[in-house]
């Protein structure tokens, strides 16, 4: 690729021992050709749009939001899968943004990937053995096959797995043990980052716990970073240190978890949340409940200034001139940043708010609608 | 009388491995306005219950009875249900993108379904019907979208409009399955609120099949619990939440991550779902359980009255008497720490 023949030959390091991941500005579009008739229109979907943090050594940084926010496409940035339209990926001191295929390699083994679906991620037709071996055949880890064999088995008992069965094919397992077979696979050469997208959502209730329990021993045991991409608030708060919303290419706020989680300062964190199903009937009525107008506008034409006002309850006509930062608001400490004009203080009632904006800024409900 | 009363459903399927026995002896009654949560994990039998129900398990053999406002669902010709399905019974799907035909307009498929079962009404009347319904679930422009394809709505949309759709004929109940499940929590919340406003207007009864406590939590008046493709525990919300017997129920609800936890360590239920074609003997959830007795083993519990509060029963053989019960399992518990302990121990 053209991009790859420009890439400057010495990546140029930053220090900060602390940070093993730095995004910088990073944008990334994808063209979408849409032909009509007389004419052939090249327009791009907005999938990253300027997103910039930064993820410790030894913290799980969680990402959430809604579908087509652009969280996975994040993710799949920061392990490369995807060529980055503009920005910097700075990885453990060295920035991989323009880096070749080639010269990209040994960074591959140090970032693995949990994906969403165990039953599309694994080949039916291989068995378990020969798939976790893979990425060490690929990055020529070990001699011989029976040092494999030896890592691959080591990796087995490591997530739970009877090493014993390393001849079976996925078909024989269960959806929360093939999602353990994952999981092996990913820590077969031993990263330094684990991205996990999505990894228990397609999991029952109860082997959902059990796959995060492990993930949480795997990261005390072995010193490991994680990503963690849910959609699963609940989730998303018990395992992360911090977490980062998304909206629409955007980060919106990203704090240490308990702050996201007691103290949201954007109105959308605070709608999220709010949407959350409780298991508790009695915690449930009592909560104040805001319920968002419409659907995610589309990617392709973002709303200009900040990209939540077409559908915030506190819109006002600077939401739509200007976009707001996302920087510390009120008294947060500089960990907790949100990009809004108008944070919400805590204790303050959301669902009581009326936006400023006139109605043809907005997602408006219908009139005669039951819904609110 | 309630409006639906399924007594004694067994429903299996032969397949080359064996006899799946999806549902077993499970007995439910649903009244006129009210909400039934049917929770369990995948394979459980919610799903299959009310499709046998709705006549929609082919292949299938089936027993037991099924009662709709007093006539038997099962002895009815597939012309008689026809009548029923739709009309009377409703049910929305998880999936709602492949609920809707991809070929023919949203607004088209809501007349269809209206002419289908009203042969008199008009097609214009019936595309305002169509309107009025997408307006009623909160499709805003619905006189432009009423013309849009499927795949022009998205995913909350489509859930509304399949929701407009099986409210079209002013239904007695509403079967939802798994309604919110592809939808994101924002659009989730819309969606639940829909169907609860449209419930207290119209007092159309729903069974909600879930596996997700919060929207049980939600809207839920009483709620049975399946395992295995039986009945673990029935109960109203707030027995089944605050007074809980059965120790799957209690698995479940600690296995989820509590909104207002820190970081500590999730209960998971150790082990795996069994096989429907091989159950454990005695209780199918006995391999998986903490609080197993020697008669869990070999005897199969019946649903036996849980003492105290309302009308709760449960398939388990822990004590019914509250004081009772809370003593075998504190024993249970000392028990587990005095393991972990002597493990800890052994480790150091």
């Amino acid at each position: 690729m053209s991009a790859h023949a420009m890439q400057a030959t010495t990546p140029a390091r930053t220090d900060d021992p602390d940070v093993l991941v730095r995004v910088e500005n990073v944008v990334k579009y994808f063209p979408v050709q849409s032909t009509s008739l007389f004419r052939t229109s090249r327009e791009k979907v907005h999938a990253v749009d300027g997103v910039d943090l930064e993820i410790r050594r030894g913290e799980t940084l969680g990402l959430v939001g809604e579908t087509g926010c652009g969280k996975s496409t994040l993710a799949r940035c920061i392990t490369r899968l995807y060529d980055i339209t503009s920005g910097r990926i700075t990885f453990n001191g060295t920035d991989i943004s323009n880096l070749s295929r080639r010269a990209m390699r040994p960074y591959r083994r140090d970032v693995q990937m949990i994906f969403q679906d165990p039953y599309g991620s694994l080949n039916p037709r291989r068995r378990v053995g020969s798939i976790i071996a893979d990425p060490l055949v690929i990055h020529g880890v070990g001699d011989s096959r029976l040092e494999r064999k030896r890592i691959v088995q080591e990796s087995m008992e490591l997530v739970g797995l009877n090493p014993e069965h390393y001849n079976r094919f996925p078909a024989e397992f269960s959806g929360g043990q093939r999602q353990r077979i994952g999981v092996a696979r990913a820590l077969a050469l031993r990263p330094k980052l684990i991205v996990c997208d999505e990894p228990v959502s397609a999991l029952d209730v109860s082997i959902q716990a059990q796959i995060v329990n492990l993930l949480a021993d795997l990261q005390s045991e072995l010193g490991l970073t994680y990503l963690f991409i849910a959609h699963d608030l609940s989730v998303v708060r018990h395992v992360s240190d911090r977490v980062a919303v998304m909206y629409l290419g955007k980060v919106v706020e990203i704090a240490d978890s308990g702050d996201v989680y007691n103290h949201a300062r954007h109105p959308y964190s605070r709608a999220l949340l709010s949407a959350v199903p409780l298991p508790d009937p009695n915690v449930a009525k009592q909560r104040e409940r805001i319920i968002l107008v419409g659907d995610v506008p589309s990617p392709i034409d973002p709303p200009v200034g900040c990209r939540f006002h077409p559908r915030c309850p506190k819109a006002a006509q600077r939401c739509v001139d200007e976009e707001p930062p996302l920087e510390p608001r009120l008294d947060d400490p500089p960990s907790h940043a949100a990009a809004c004009h108008f944070p919400v203080a805590d204790g303050e009632d959301l669902a009581a708010a009326r936006p400023t904006l006139s109605a043809d800024e907005r997602i408006v409900a219908e009139p005669g609608a039951l819904s609110s | 009388m309630p409006l639906l009363e399924v007594e004694d459903l067994s429903v299996s399927f032969s397949t080359p491995d064996g006899v799946v026995q999806a549902v077993r002896n499970v007995s439910f009654s649903v009244d006129a306005g009210k909400t039934l949560g049917i929770v369990g994990e995948s394979g459980s039998g919610k799903s299959v219950s009310t499709q046998t129900i709705m006549g929609l398990t082919r292949g299938a053999s089936i027993s037991g009875r099924a009662f709709f406002e007093g006539t038997d669902l099962f002895s009815m010709t597939p012309r008689q249900m026809q009548g029923v399905r739709g009309a009377e019974i409703a049910m929305i799907f998880q999936d709602p993108l492949s609920s809707l035909h991809p070929y023919y307009r949203v607004g088209w498929q809501i007349v269809e379904m209206l002419r289908a079962h009203d042969k008199s009404i008009s097609k214009q009347a019936a595309r305002a019907r169509a309107i009025d319904l997408l307006r009623l679930v909160g499709i805003s422009r619905p006189e432009m979208r009423v013309d849009d394809f499927p795949h022009q709505f998205s995913g909350g949309m489509r859930q509304r409009a399949m929701i407009a759709m099986a409210m079209a004929l002013n239904p007695k109940l509403l079967i939802a399955d798994e309604p919110t499940t592809a939808l994101d929590v924002t659009v989730q919340a819309q969606v639940l609120e829909v169907m609860k406003r449209l419930q207290q207007e119209f007092g159309t009864a729903i069974i909600m099949i879930t596996h997700d406590l919060g929207v049980i939590a939600d809207l839920a008046d009483d709620i049975m619990v399946m395992y295995a493709g039986g009945m673990a525990e029935k109960a109203d919300q707030d027995d089944l939440f605050y007074r809980l017997h059965h120790p799957y129920t209690e698995g479940l609800l600690q296995s989820l991550p509590g909104y207002g936890d820190e970081r500590e360590r999730l209960t998971p239920i150790s082990g795996q779902p069994p096989s429907l074609i091989n159950l454990p003997s005695g209780c199918p959830f006995h391999p998986r359980c903490p609080y197993v007795m020697d008669v869990c083993i070999t005897d199969v519990p019946p649903m036996r009255e849980v003492a105290g509060g309302g009308p709760h029963t449960s398939a388990c053989w822990l004590p019914t008497e509250a004081t009772e019960r809370a003593a075998v399992r504190a024993k249970v518990q000392a028990r587990l720490a005095s393991l972990e302990s002597a493990e800890a121990g052994g480790a150091a």
